[in-house]
């Protein structure tokens, strides 16, 4: 005889279940990909927008911005160069409470330096955006001033790279031994302009991502929380230290002056290093860096953002940061 | 949502992992550098390989330490360096003070000691731990 079930059995019920968690357990990750992407392409969009600006400062000045670390005894101020770009990235009322003729780190700087600059933060960083950086001689060190910045101008390769004949050695001091290979926004020199950039815009890198300083970050995972154990000199927008003097660093992301280029670090810990750090001094320590899988994002000279694979190396990296290097057009996949 | 976090992790590992080329071994070194008496900390120690650079090892260094000491590192930290001769360069640049501030000074080695052509420093890295114990320029 035929029985009509009175509804499911739990078998039944069963089974749909199992299905339905399959479907979601394949579907979960596209989601997240799709995300990562859509954060990836707004992180993009922010670098366009610093690639614009310098552009457009060029136009109105003829000459790129460049941090301003004036050595020996002067009372003149370190100025970021990003400050000098906000007011070609709508961020005129930042710079508009930012007095030039005072340190970056003076009070009276202290309410536009702390002003978070939203383009300025990619949003796939999983660090809190209102977070803060510190003043580097301040012990105990405290996350007091300066709204971190996930983009830095890389401003130059460490000649220490040239001497350990991780890179070739583009530029030489008067001995003719091995000297900083200047980038684009080359540190302090006001009348550094496209001109120099005899590579070509297209070849040269302008901004490179530095995401989640100043706490420390190795191969996408964080050393620690406390910024008192690790942390990276840099971070903050206003601070000339922010800006990556390309060092390398080794697989792991530890050691200083090392073939890997990119994401193995996003900087040297100067916790562990001492400030001031024994080669870099009161320099920052900072290094490209991403949260984005396979690549770190870069705005060229030209206004152009690429992503740079992770796995190049430091050779070839260096070759895109010198603004004169005069080598072949070096291939960036 | 344990599999979505599982599952690019998991990804990530077979990728890498077939994607790296093998590496030659590499040896521990460590070993103390004065110079005058001095420990040279921040100075930058090279081993060339006697044989001519190879391209897919990078040269052994290390920066450094406090007391003089250093550990070598061709691949990740403190690996140390592949069996061979080496020719050993030293360069610091030495902090001056520079008003407030200390910045990096010309190198303060003798210059022989930087080029891998003139420095007469010869060191042997055999299998298994190597101690260079102190070297003195």
């Amino acid at each position: 005889m035929l029985r009509k079930p009175a509804g499911f059995t739990l078998v039944e019920l069963l089974v749909v279940i199992a299905i339905i968690g399959v479907l979601v357990a394949l579907l979960l990750p596209a989601v997240q990909a799709a995300r990562e992407a859509a954060r990836r392409g707004q992180c993009a969009n922010n670098l366009k927008q610093l690639g614009l600006a310098v552009q457009n400062y060029h136009d109105a000045k003829q000459a790129v911005p460049v941090s301003a670390r004036p050595v020996g005894l002067t009372g003149l101020p370190r100025i970021a160069a990003v400050t000098h770009l906000l007011e070609y990235m709508e961020s005129g009322n930042v710079r508009g409470a930012f007095d030039l003729s005072k340190n970056w780190g003076h009070p009276d700087n202290r309410q536009a330096v702390n002003s978070r600059i939203a383009t300025l933060q990619c949003p796939s960083s999983p660090e809190d955006a209102a977070r803060l950086d510190g003043l580097p001689e301040n012990s105990p060190w405290a996350a007091e001033i300066g709204s971190p910045t996930d983009y830095s101008p890389t401003v130059w390769v460490d000649r220490r790279l040239a001497d350990a004949k991780l890179v070739d050695a583009t530029a030489t001091d008067q001995a003719g031994n091995p000297a900083d290979s200047p980038g684009i926004m080359e540190y302090n020199n006001t009348s550094s302009s496209f001109k120099m950039v005899t590579d070509g815009l297209s070849n040269t890198i302008l901004f490179a991502e530095s995401a989640g300083r100043p706490a420390l970050y190795r191969r996408n995972t964080q050393v620690t929380s406390d910024l008192l154990a690790a942390r990276v000199n840099g971070g903050g927008w206003c601070r000339p230290a922010s800006d990556i003097l390309v060092f390398g660093l080794s697989a792991d992301g530890v050691q200083e002056v090392g073939q890997c280029a990119v994401n193995c670090a996003n900087g040297s810990d100067v916790v562990e290093s001492g400030y001031p750090h024994p080669y870099l001094s009161t320099y920052g320590t900072s290094q490209p860096y991403s949260f984005h899988s396979g690549v770190v994002l870069h705005a060229f000279g030209d206004g152009s953002v690429r992503p740079i694979n992770d796995s190049i190396d430091i050779r070839e990296y260096a070759r895109l940061v010198t603004r004169a290097g005069e080598e072949l057009t070096p291939d960036i996949q | 949502m344990l599999v979505a976090l599982a599952s690019p992790l998991f990804a990530a590992t077979i990728g890498c992992d077939e994607a790296q080329p093998p590496r030659v071994a590499v040896y521990p070194v460590r070993g103390r550098i004065t110079f005058k008496g001095q420990p040279a900390l921040g100075a930058l120690v090279a081993l060339h390989p006697q044989a001519g650079p190879r391209e897919d090892v990078p040269t052994p260094r290390a920066s450094v330490g406090k007391d003089g000491s250093f550990t070598l590192t061709t691949f990740v930290g403190g690996d140390g360096a592949p069996a061979g001769n080496y020719v050993l360069t030293v360069k610091w640049y030495k902090p001056v003070k520079n008003g407030p501030d200390v910045v990096a000074g010309p190198n303060v080695i003798p210059r022989k000691y930087a080029h891998p052509h003139t420095s007469d420093k010869i060191i042997t890295i055999a299998a298994g731990e190597n101690d260079l114990k102190i070297i003195l320029l």
